[in-house]
């Protein structure tokens, strides 16, 4: 991969992906717009519009959000991740829309700047009714147009993985000030019960399953206990399947022991791409394939194939009485490392 | 992700788990109890003074650019109702209805003895009560803005009024 920026490459996977997207966006509006007018006959044709799109683009953060920790619990839900960053660009667009019909309605015909209006209009930060959640929703929006500007790989290459992740869990502050726009602004008004119970048991869900899967990660993240040469035993041989790998958490991050062709690796288990769960992944055509976007390394030396030119610190594997030790210290990313036979496996050596 | 964003990953999720609920559930606790305005529903209009009632027959009096629809809409608690609506709309700023019994003469304020019966704006139709006592045709309305301060119009209520100035 390069870093100088290329057009978005499509394949069958995206176009279909996106299809199946924009279908259910539009099936979504469409109703929308068909029963809401029938529960409130009254409500205005700009009104329901500014609804139709803010409620899309709110229930298309859950969906956004969602997808991670429930790839994390079951790896089933890994397809929806494949092409997330489309999602969260067509959510930033719903949003804009959004906004803007709300400041063409409520600020664009007074003698300030719609923007600026918007901003000094209301100064009730004190009160709860009359709280001026719109900012709220302002400083979601910052987030996400920042995020949507920052989706391509163009950005991911260049500030690399570690921090473009880092920029993009400001999804969570979005998130965070979106439940604040929707509670201080919609639920003041409109006090239906169902409208507050999607709310509240949408903030149910989402935080449930990000607790349920740091749960789970802070428990794979438990430092496994080093020999007295500093080496650290992974499992015995015959717990790791054929063509897939054995993740220890080990010298400050997660290590992955794949086995295949009778033969055992040892690779970082992050990949260079957007940090993935690389020990999740498995051996497709002689090599490592990530499970979120399907990069792939060799396991022997944990570099890519060619033309791409990501590299995978590599690491040392021994077997001592039929278990397999990792020694801790990486090398270099790129460095080839003789892989590890598996007694009696074909390939390997005999038992 | 690496170690260092799964940290911190499940930091902001436990500091989200309280306050993402601590905040729905306050924002839901101080949530005013004043009812959305519905369709149907018309008790705020009503308790802001204006006509809801479907319109009946209606005199037009005073004269022109100031004409006011007059409704007599019965008795309330001793005091009679009448509907009134601009026709055509008010222009002026923030104009008050008075009723009095003297004839104040032209462009003359509303004097100490004449009662404030409430505001008219735009077309609005409007619900205002008499005076205890005031009898069908007794008196007139001065409408006076008070960002101007000035009398916009007076109209007499007799049937015979013409208005008047």
């Amino acid at each position: 991969m390069s870093v100088s920026y290329k057009a978005v490459q499509w394949n069958r996977q995206k176009l279909v992906y996106d299809a199946v997207l924009l279908a259910a966006l539009g099936t979504y509006l469409v109703g929308f717009h068909q029963l809401a007018p029938r529960l409130d006959p009254n409500v205005e044709p700009m009104n329901l519009r500014m609804r139709a799109f803010g409620s899309a683009a709110f229930l298309l953060l859950h969906v956004v959000l969602s997808i991670g920790p429930l790839c994390r619990i079951d790896r089933r839900f890994l397809p929806l991740l494949y092409n997330r960053r489309h999602m969260g660009v067509v959510l930033c667009g719903l949003a804009l829309y959004h906004a803007d019909l709300a400041l063409t309605w409520y600020h664009a015909y007074g003698n300030l700047e719609p923007v600026v209006s918007l901003f000094v209009s209301n100064p009730a930060v004190g009160s709860v009714a009359r709280f001026p959640f719109e900012w709220l929703g302002a400083g979601a929006l910052a987030i996400l147009v920042l995020m949507a500007a920052t989706s391509h790989d163009f950005w991911l290459a260049n500030l690399t993985a570690p921090t473009w992740k880092a920029l993009h869990m400001g999804v969570y502050a979005a998130y965070a000030l979106l439940v604040g726009h929707v509670a201080l602004g919609a639920l003041q008004t409109n006090t239906h019960p169902g409208l507050t119970a999607g709310v509240v048991l949408g903030a149910l869900w989402i935080l449930g399953v990000h607790l349920v899967a740091a749960h789970r990660e802070r428990a794979a993240d438990t430092p496994a206990t080093a020999g007295a040469d500093g080496w650290v035993e992974v499992c015995a041989v015959g717990e790791i399947p054929e063509d897939r790998a054995r993740v220890v958490f080990a010298g400050g991050e997660r290590i992955a022991v794949f086995r295949y062709d009778g033969r055992l690796s040892a690779l970082s288990a992050v990949c260079q791409h957007q940090n993935g769960p690389l020990g999740e992944g498995r051996i497709v055509d002689g090599l490592v394939t990530c499970p979120w976007h399907g990069f792939q390394y060799r396991p022997d030396c944990g570099a890519a194939p060619e033309p791409f030119t990501e590299k995978l610190p590599t690491f040392d594997l021994a077997l001592r009485q039929g278990r397999v030790w990792v020694n801790p210290r990486p090398h270099p990313p790129g460095t080839p490392v003789e892989p590890l036979p598996v007694p009696g496996a074909p390939g390997g050596e005999a038992a | 992700m690496i170690h260092a964003r799964r940290r911190a990953h499940g930091r902001i999720f436990t500091v989200l788990a309280v306050a993402v609920p601590g905040a729905l559930l306050a924002s839901l606790l101080l949530r005013p109890e004043v009812p959305p305005i519905q369709g149907g529903d018309a008790a705020l209009l009503r308790a802001d003074g204006f006509a809801l009632a479907p319109p009946t027959e209606a005199r037009t009096l005073g004269a022109a650019p100031h004409t006011l629809v007059v409704e007599s809409l019965g008795d309330r608690d001793g005091r009679r109702v009448l509907a009134l609506r601009p026709e055509p709309a008010i222009l002026a700023p923030d104009v008050l209805v008075y009723w009095t019994d003297a004839d104040p003469g032209p462009d003359a304020l509303p004097t100490a003895d004449a009662t404030l019966l409430g505001s008219l704006s735009g077309a609005a139709r409007r619900e205002l009560l008499l005076p205890r006592g005031v009898g069908p045709g007794q008196g007139r309305l001065l409408l006076y803005s008070l960002s101007h301060q000035e009398v916009v119009a007076q109209v007499g209520l007799g049937a015979d009024a013409e208005a008047d100035r």
